[in-house]
């Protein structure tokens, strides 16, 4: 009895080991990858782009009154830089895929969820950077810097998966653009229920976004904003699932 | 001609199967819908949620939605010319008798003609003919036609691949921005804004009359000297 119990205990702790070691490689693996990424990504010029562009946004804010500040920082970041991501993963989707990059990928032990993060998490980087130039330089979202962060950060790693997903499918940028305008249009009209039933509107990421990013410190409530950050880490779970089957069913097993 | 006919050709063929492209042609009826008939529903909001009436801003509006038309017809073609310069293509094209510059050449004539269209009827419908008559109005469509291949040659004349020409193209609304700001400030400073072509252009529509034709000069002598520098470019980086 004893034998067997110290046993069950030296093997749930060969268990544990194995699965700490794993997470340790993957998350190695998922670092290394985004690094890459990023790399790539700013030899392509996406950080100049964006710094040109920041700056042009910068001007904008600085010129307006303070009071409508806030409104027109979370138009920009909402219009631009929480779904660049979309943008930009699919171009670069359709060139690895036509250098064959992913048909060799795939065919090392790197996991495809790996790849998924690791493009998720590279473009949502610059999103966040660009985002806080544009929220916090001008002081018009210093006071709800945590609920933008979260907004800008779940938002954007939503619509980086749905872009996955959708160029997964693609075969030329404007096949892709037509994809991704689809699914912006989806994602954008339950906006309008925001002025019918704003509590109920909240259960769209669109709308949860908004609200987090628009609200005044002052008026937001925490359970307000964990129910906001709830609803986008389940439709990023349902992008993120998408994303997971439209590579397996597109590239992996085609 | 016989052979740019069929690549044209080939381009229809494209554009039916490819839902953007379909898409592409819906455009320009969508920025008039929303001219036409969203405009004065704004307008009817804004006054009664802010008491800001709105109209007479509704012939800025169109003019901003008109130039949209050739700078979306220009980056769905550089588009294209962006994934077949990656597919190689393009290499290929300039061994046939067709070469390089007569592959450009189809490739510019389609958005050119479609922007010309489109621009003209954009221009009649939303009320610009009692700003305009209707020489001013071909002319002016028709520099701003030029903003088409003007987008396709910055594509190709600067992105490597499609990775850096949509980082490229995330940048196009700089040249709309001056616009907006020479529309609404005032003082000699604006010049600096020059750099962009369509402020030429909207100084041509919205300034004082009698600087109309030598504004639409300048915008003539100066999209033509930024094609010129963008086709010299693209030849020296396709050798």
């Amino acid at each position: 009895m004893i034998l067997c119990s110290i046993l069950s205990i030296d093997f749930l702790a060969i268990k544990f080991r194995r699965m700490k070691n794993s997470i340790i490689k993957n998350t190695a693996q998922l670092l290394k990858l985004a690094h890459f990424d990023v790399l790539f990504q700013y030899k392509q010029g996406f950080y100049l782009v964006y710094a040109i562009l920041t700056a042009v946004y910068l001007l904008l804010l600085f010129y307006l009154p303070e009071t409508v500040r806030p409104e027109v920082a979370a138009y920009l970041i909402l219009s631009d830089t929480s779904v660049l991501g979309m943008v930009f993963v699919g171009a670069l989707v359709l060139l690895e895929k036509q250098q064959n990059v992913l048909q060799s990928l795939f065919i090392t032990p790197m996991k495809l969820s790996t790849y998924i993060f690791s493009k998720a998490i590279s473009l949502t980087l610059i999103a966040t950077l660009v985002s806080s130039a544009i929220g916090f330089i001008p002081g018009a979202m210093l006071d709800r810097c945590l609920s933008m962060l979260a907004s800008v950060i779940l938002c954007s790693l939503f619509f980086t998966f749905l872009g996955l997903g959708v160029s997964s499918r693609a075969n030329t940028l404007n096949e892709y653009f037509g994809g991704i305008l689809l699914a912006g249009l989806v994602m954008v009209v339950p906006l309008a229920l925001f002025f019918i039933h704003p509590v109920l509107s909240m259960i769209f990421p669109i709308n949860a976004a908004v609200t987090l990013l628009i609200t005044p410190a002052t008026q937001q409530t925490l359970v307000s904003n964990i129910a906001g950050i709830s609803v986008l880490i389940c439709w990023n779970i349902v992008a993120y699932r998408y994303a997971m089957s439209q590579f397996n069913k597109n590239i992996i097993h085609k | 001609m016989t052979r740019d006919l069929y690549l044209i050709k080939g381009d229809l063929k494209i554009i039916g199967r490819d839902p953007m492209l379909i898409l592409s042609f819906v455009a320009p009826f969508l920025l008039l819908i929303i001219a036409l008939f969203l405009f004065p529903i704004v307008s009817q909001l804004s006054i009664k949620y802010f008491s800001l009436p709105l109209d007479s801003y509704f012939l800025l509006g169109s003019f901003f939605f008109f130039s949209l038309i050739p700078m979306l017809f220009g980056m769905i073609y550089g588009f294209i010319l962006l994934d077949e310069r990656d597919e190689g293509i393009i290499s290929y094209l300039s061994i046939t008798p067709l070469g390089k510059s007569g592959y450009l050449r189809t490739r510019m004539i389609i958005p050119v003609l479609a922007s010309l269209v489109f621009g003209v009827a954009f221009l009649i419908l939303t009320g610009f003919s009692s700003l305009l008559n209707w020489f001013e109005i071909i002319v002016i469509t028709l520099i701003v036609a030029t903003e088409a291949p003007l987008m396709l040659l910055f594509l190709a004349a600067f992105a490597g691949n499609k990775v850096e020409g949509i980082a490229l193209s995330k940048s196009f609304g700089i040249v709309l921005l001056p616009v907006l700001i020479d529309y609404f400030t005032q003082g000699n400073w604006r010049w600096i804004l020059s750099f962009s072509p369509l402020w030429w252009i909207e100084r041509a529509i919205f300034s004082l009359q009698e600087y109309r034709w030598l504004y639409l000069a300048g915008a003539t002598v100066f999209h033509g000297f930024i094609i010129w520098l963008l086709f010299s470019r693209f030849e020296r980086k396709m050798q």
